[in-house]
């Protein structure tokens, strides 16, 4: 992994809101700052209206961004020239939820592969036929499905041909978003597998959007936490998983059902509903839920802040709960 | 006598030559306060199991055989004509609590509606028991929820209103069809609180269908794999996981990215759950199994495997699988 470098990708206080009514707005995302490195896989955890999906989807510019800058090798994507502007377009493709709604069903497989050459006008016409059939060939989607048309294939095979369609185009970052939540156990393995093998092959860049930990915590070398619109924690796989310190992250991860659910410790339930992002709490924004809230949790917002070398989070109380920055190794 | 007790059960779609059987001989048996999970791929036959005991099938399609008593009454005579759903004490919750509910009507009417259908009850007495039974699956301010329409609340919530709903009808046994899918982690974690803490205290039965092992370890007492249509294994759950005797329930936990190490490969099961009137007269699994012999090939009893376990493999016996310590 690369480290040194400019990082490929990078959010700056990036926020997305939406107007709703009359002088009323809706804030999905608030001042997110990220770093995107090359080569590394990139978890965004959270649960539904944390404000994940919308970060991904104002990368790739399908939500607006309102205040901030999305930096593509450290260039504004907003000022970006022509070129650089279809380059970047080429670079990053993002795989959705819901395989079946994300495929045209009037469009075969092979066209729907192909679609993206044909409207960026890459490659020669002749071409494309071969690229698209080679990357249903590294999806592992045989030449008999190329001229089906998508209600013929099954849930695992559509979601193939979705991933075929966002690699034609030489894609350096792969935006997966609940990529495999709609698949069963056996098929999220296959997916999960393929896209560690294209994720050499392809020498991509990955970031995993998922609501569940163990997906991520499986696949990625770093993860983000996201609450209400705002990252609460952002560590190392493991360095997150054993020592978590957001009290949020650590109701998310003891929330998991386990198959074996003694290797837990105390489960932690969490009371209530993630609140409106149209009427987010003062304070932090975790302290109508959150298990270790006092009065200062209701008056001041905490700022993401490194607490170890490459692990941050956002809570006031961080020091109180896990000694100052002194970290202790449990056995 | 268990509380449910469920005897061959057979489904079939369609007529005449098109027909094809998606349940084969399913037996089932479930006491009170118990909770059974479910557990199989899409296709399997865990939906049309509950569906079929619930009567939810369409009986201008649907062709349901073998036999089914709760509580000592059975849910159909040989007939095939089904006691009137008022009178079971049988409820369901699914997955979708938003397309459950009637988008135009209040949760307190709905909840009402219920109770004077159900239980016969007046106005005052039924909008009080609704108050009763908001509370008790953990709404707050009940009074105010009462008149708010569905879109209003969260996935949560409605998944909550709709298991009152469900106890409005005083079940003894209630059949939860993935009733946490479409909710996040943490709201997951209160609703099987929920559901675990209501089969305890008030002594109902609950089928769990479910695809997520995990959450079977975590709510579960027994459970049951399925397979094209018919129970693969069973058992208590702790056991089973511990120690799985057939492939595909061995199959299903070591598919789950938790088992395997951070950036492995996962195992996957390969091929897919063959469509429902696939001819297959060995083991069903068979085509999809990496411990098939030549045994395989005749069909395959649910035999008894230790202790209250059955498994449907002849192999059993010989093949050590990893499971995980619950």
């Amino acid at each position: 992994m690369t480290t040194s470098k400019e990082p490929l990708l990078s959010l700056d206080r990036l926020s997305v809101r939406y107007p709703v009514g009359r002088r009323k707005t809706l804030t999905a995302v608030d001042g997110v700052s990220l770093s995107v490195r090359e080569g590394e896989t990139l978890g965004l955890i959270g649960e539904s209206g944390s404000g994940k999906s919308t970060v991904a989807r104002a990368i790739v510019g399908l939500a607006p961004v309102s205040g901030g800058t999305v930096r593509w090798e450290g260039k504004d994507v907003s000022s970006l020239g022509r070129r650089e502007r279809r380059d970047f377009v080429e670079s990053v493709q993002m795989i959705f939820q819901d395989p079946h709604s994300a495929l045209d069903p009037r469009r075969t497989i092979l066209q729907s592969v192909r679609e993206p050459m044909d409207t960026m006008g890459r490659r020669k016409k002749s071409e494309r036929r071969d690229v698209a059939v080679k990357a249903l060939e590294d999806v592992g989607l045989s030449a008999q499905m190329l001229d089906r048309y998508p209600h013929q294939l099954s849930g695992g095979q559509k979601q193939r041909a979705n991933i075929a369609r966002a690699l034609v185009t030489d894609p350096r970052v792969l935006i997966c978003d609940e990529s495999v939540a709609a698949l069963d156990v056996a098929l999220q393995a296959e997916i999960l597998n393929l896209l560690q093998d294209l994720k050499d092959e392809y020498e991509l860049t990955v970031i995993f959007i998922s609501h569940d930990l163990s997906v991520v915590s499986h696949l990625a070398d770093r993860i983000s936490v996201m609450y209400l619109g705002r990252i609460v924690e952002l560590g190392g796989t493991e360095d997150l998983m054993d020592h978590t310190l957001h009290p949020y992250s650590e109701a998310l991860l003891s929330a998991q059902p386990l198959v074996d659910p003694a290797s837990r410790g105390e489960r932690i339930i969490l009371r209530g509903d993630i609140p409106s992002p149209l009427s987010p709490p003062p304070g932090c924004r975790f302290n109508t839920r959150c298990p270790h809230a006092v009065a200062s949790c209701r008056e001041s917002d905490p700022q993401l802040l490194t607490i170890t070398p490459g692990h941050s989070a956002a809570c006031l109380r961080i020091d109180e709960l896990h000694g100052l920055g002194v970290r202790e190794v449990p056995t | 006598m268990s509380l449910l007790e469920v005897k061959s059960l057979e489904v079939r779609f369609g007529h005449g030559e098109k027909q094809v059987q998606a349940l084969y001989g399913v037996d089932l048996s479930i006491d009170a306060g118990e909770i059974v999970g479910l557990v199989g791929e899409s296709g399997s036959g865990k939906t049309v199991t509950s569906l079929a005991l619930m009567g939810l099938l369409d009986p201008k399609s649907a062709e349901v055989g073998g036999t089914a008593v709760l509580d000592g009454a059975p849910l159909w005579d040989e007939r095939g004509r089904r006691r009137p759903r008022s009178k079971v004490p049988m409820a369901m919750v699914f997955q979708e609590p938003m397309t459950a509910l009637d988008p135009v009507f209040t949760v307190g009417s709905q909840l009402v509606e219920t109770l004077r259908v159900r239980r016969a009850m007046g106005r005052r007495q039924a909008r009080a028991e609704a108050l009763e039974l908001l509370e008790a699956v953990g709404i707050s301010d009940p009074t105010a929820r009462m008149r708010a329409h569905p879109h209003e609340l969260s996935g949560g919530m409605r998944q909550r209103v709709m298991i009152a709903i469900a106890l409005a009808c005083e079940p003894k046994l209630l059949i939860a069809d993935e009733p946490t899918t479409a909710v996040d982690v943490t709201i997951q974690a209160q609703l099987l609180d929920l559901i675990r803490g209501l089969a305890r205290e008030r002594g109902m039965a609950v089928l769990f269908v479910t695809h997520d092992l995990g959450v079977v370890a975590e709510t579960c007492d027994r459970m049951i794999t399925m397979y094209a249509g018919r129970v693969v294994e069973r058992g208590p759950v702790v056991e089973v996981l511990a120690e799985p005797a057939h492939p595909y329930t061995a199959g299903l936990l070591s598919a789950l990215p938790a088992a395997a190490e951070r950036h492995a490969r996962l195992a996957t099961i390969p091929g897919r759950v063959p469509p429902p009137g696939t001819e297959i007269t060995g083991c069903v699994f068979a085509p999809r199994c990496s411990h098939r012999r030549d045994v395989c090939d005749q069909p395959q009893e649910l035999l008894p495997h230790g202790d209250g376990r059955e498994v449907r493999c002849i192999r059993a016996s010989e093949i050590q699988f990893e499971g995980v310590q619950v």
